[in-house]
C-alpha cells in the first residue's frame, strides 16, 4: 500500500532524529518531579518539542516529494488525494516519532502519563498539519524550514507572552483571551494536555476560572476538542492550498 | 486534442490554445514557455487546464537517500504499474539515487515513464543521455501516444519531424503544423 511505503520512507528522515533527541529531554523533564507544577512544565516543554518536530519533519516530507517524485504522484493521485495522503502520512510519522519520548516520560512519571501523551501527540499532529501547509506554500525548501521555525517561534513561544502582556496593559475580557487561546493551533494542543493534569484549568488563572464556570465539569475537554478541530481544519486547508499552488 | 494553457509569469504570459494531434513536438528558444506548457499540461502548475499527464523533467529529480530499487517500488505503487527496468538498462538497483550520474538517474525516470500507459510530457528527454540511450529513447518515443516532447535537440527534432509541431516564442504559439501522424 502506497501510504505505508511513504510512511516507512518518511520515518527514516528528520522525524526519527528529532524524536530520538526528545528522549534526553523526556528524562530531564521526568527528573523535575511530580505534582502539578513540574507536570505542567513537562507537558508544555514536551508539547513545544513535539510541535517543532511535527512542523519541520512535515516541511521535509513535502520538499522530498516536490524535489523527488511530485510529478508521478500528482499524475497518479491528483492534487486532492495527494494532499490528503501527505497530511495523513506526515501526521502519522510525527506522532510515531514523539511516542518514544512520551512513553519514556510516562514510564518515569505514570501519574502524568495521560497529560504528557495527550500534549505530545496533539502537538505533533497539529505541527505536522501546519508543516504540510508551510511546505506547500513555501517557494523553496530553505524558505519552508525558515517559515516553519518562524511559525513555531511565533505560535509556540511568543504568542502567549504577547497575549499576557496585552491583557495586562489593555482591558481585554476573559472571553476574548479565551478566544485568542483557541485561535492558536499549537496553544490548544499544549493546553489539551495541560487540561488533563489540571481539569479545573487553575494554571490558566482568571481565564481558566471563566472557562470552568462557563463550561462546567467538561471544561477540560475544550482544548483537546479545539486541537482536534484545528488538525482537521489544517488538513482541509492543505487540500485547498495544494489545489491552488504550483508544485 | 485541444491544448490549452494560460499562465502569467514574471517574464512573459503563457497563452496557448491550439488544436493538435496526439504526438506533439514543442520547440522554441530558451524562456519561450516550453517547460511551463508541459507543467501546465501535467497539472503541476495551475494554468486553468491540465490533466493526468506524467511529466518527466529535464534534470532528474529523485529522493537522494533512496535506493533505486526502493524508489522504483514506490513509483510502482503510486502509478500502479510494473516498471520495466530493462527498457533503459537500469541494472543498478542497489545504488542510491543520489549516487547516480544524471544520465543514470534520467534512465530510471524514463524507464518508469515508458512502463506506464499514461500520456507523457517529456521535457528535454535526451538531456544527459549518451548516444546509445538516445537511440533507445527515439525508438520508444516514436511508438508512443499521446505524448508531448519539448526539446532543443536538433537530432530529436529531426527524428520527430513527422509529428505535429508547436513552436513557441514569448509564451505564444508562432507556428502550429498539423501532420496527421497520431491524430
Amino acid at each position: 500500500m502506497l501510504a505505508v511505503k511513504v510512511y516507512r520512507r518518511d520515518l527514516g528522515g528528520m522525524a526519527s532524529t528529532v524524536g530520538a533527541l526528545m528522549l534526553p529531554l523526556a528524562a530531564a523533564l521526568a527528573a523535575l518531579g511530580g505534582g502539578m507544577g513540574p507536570t505542567v512544565m513537562a507537558v508544555s516543554l514536551l508539547s513545544a518539542a513535539a510541535s517543532l518536530l511535527g512542523i519541520l519533519s512535515a516541511v521535509e516530507h513535502v520538499w522530498e516529494d516536490r524535489e523527488g517524485w511530485i510529478a508521478p504522484l500528482i499524475a497518479s493521485l491528483g492534487r486532492m488525494r495527494y494532499a490528503t495522503l501527505r497530511t495523513a502520512v506526515s501526521t502519522a510519522v510525527a506522532i510515531t516519532a514523539v511516542t518514544p519520548a512520551s512513553a519514556f516520560y510516562a514510564a518515569a512519571r505514570p501519574e502524568a502519563a495521560y497529560p504528557a501523551a495527550a500534549a505530545a501527540l496533539l502537538s505533533a499532529a497539529a505541527g505536522a498539519a501546519l508543516g504540510v501547509l508551510i511546505g506547500i506554500l513555501a517557494p523553496t525548501r530553505g524558505h519552508g524550514y525558515a517559515w516553519g521555525v518562524s511559525a513555531w517561534t511565533a505560535l509556540a513561544l511568543i504568542y502567549e507572552v504577547v497575549l499576557t502582556f496585552t491583557s495586562l496593559y489593555f482591558p481585554v475580557t476573559e472571553a476574548a483571551i479565551a478566544a485568542a487561546l483557541l485561535a492558536n493551533p499549537l496553544t490548544v494542543a499544549r493546553l489539551g494536555g495541560v487540561a488533563q493534569a489540571d481539569p479545573h484549568l487553575l494554571t490558566l488563572g482568571a481565564i481558566g476560572d471563566y472557562l470552568h464556570k462557563t463550561l462546567g465539569p467538561h471544561s477540560h475537554l475544550l482544548f483537546p476538542s479545539a486541537a482536534a478541530f484545528w488538525i482537521l481544519a489544517l488538513a482541509a486547508t492543505n487540500v485547498v492550498a495544494t489545489s491552488r499552488r504550483d508544485l | 486534442m485541444r491544448l490549452v494553457a494560460k499562465k502569467r509569469l514574471a517574464a512573459f504570459q503563457l497563452d496557448v490554445d491550439v488544436e493538435v494531434g496526439n504526438k506533439i513536438l514543442v520547440i522554441g528558444p530558451n524562456g519561450s514557455g516550453k517547460s511551463t506548457l508541459l507543467k501546465c499540461v501535467a497539472g503541476l502548475w495551475r494554468c486553468g487546464a491540465g490533466g493526468r499527464w506524467l511529466y518527466v523533467p529535464p534534470e532528474p529529480q529523485a529522493p537522494k537517500r533512496m535506493k533505486v530499487r526502493d524508489y522504483i517500488k514506490l513509483l510502482e505503487d503510486a502509478l500502479r504499474v510494473k516498471v520495466r527496468t530493462d527498457l533503459f538498462g537500469v541494472d543498478y538497483l542497489e545504488r542510491k539515487m543520489g549516487e547516480l550520474s544524471s544520465g543514470m538517474a534520467k534512465r530510471v525516470m524514463l524507464a518508469v515513464a515508458f512502463s506506464t500507459d499514461m500520456p507523457l510530457a517529456l521535457d528535454e528527454p535526451t538531456a544527459f543521455l549518451d548516444a546509445a540511450w538516445r537511440r533507445r529513447l527515439l525508438e520508444l518515443v516514436d511508438s508512443r501516444e499521446p505524448v508531448i516532447v519539448a526539446t532543443h535537440d536538433a537530432e530529436l527534432i529531426e527524428a520527430l519531424s513527422r509529428w505535429d509541431l508547436l513552436e513557441l516564442a514569448g509564451g505564444r504559439p508562432i507556428k502550429v503544423r498539423r501532420s496527421h501522424v497520431g491524430s
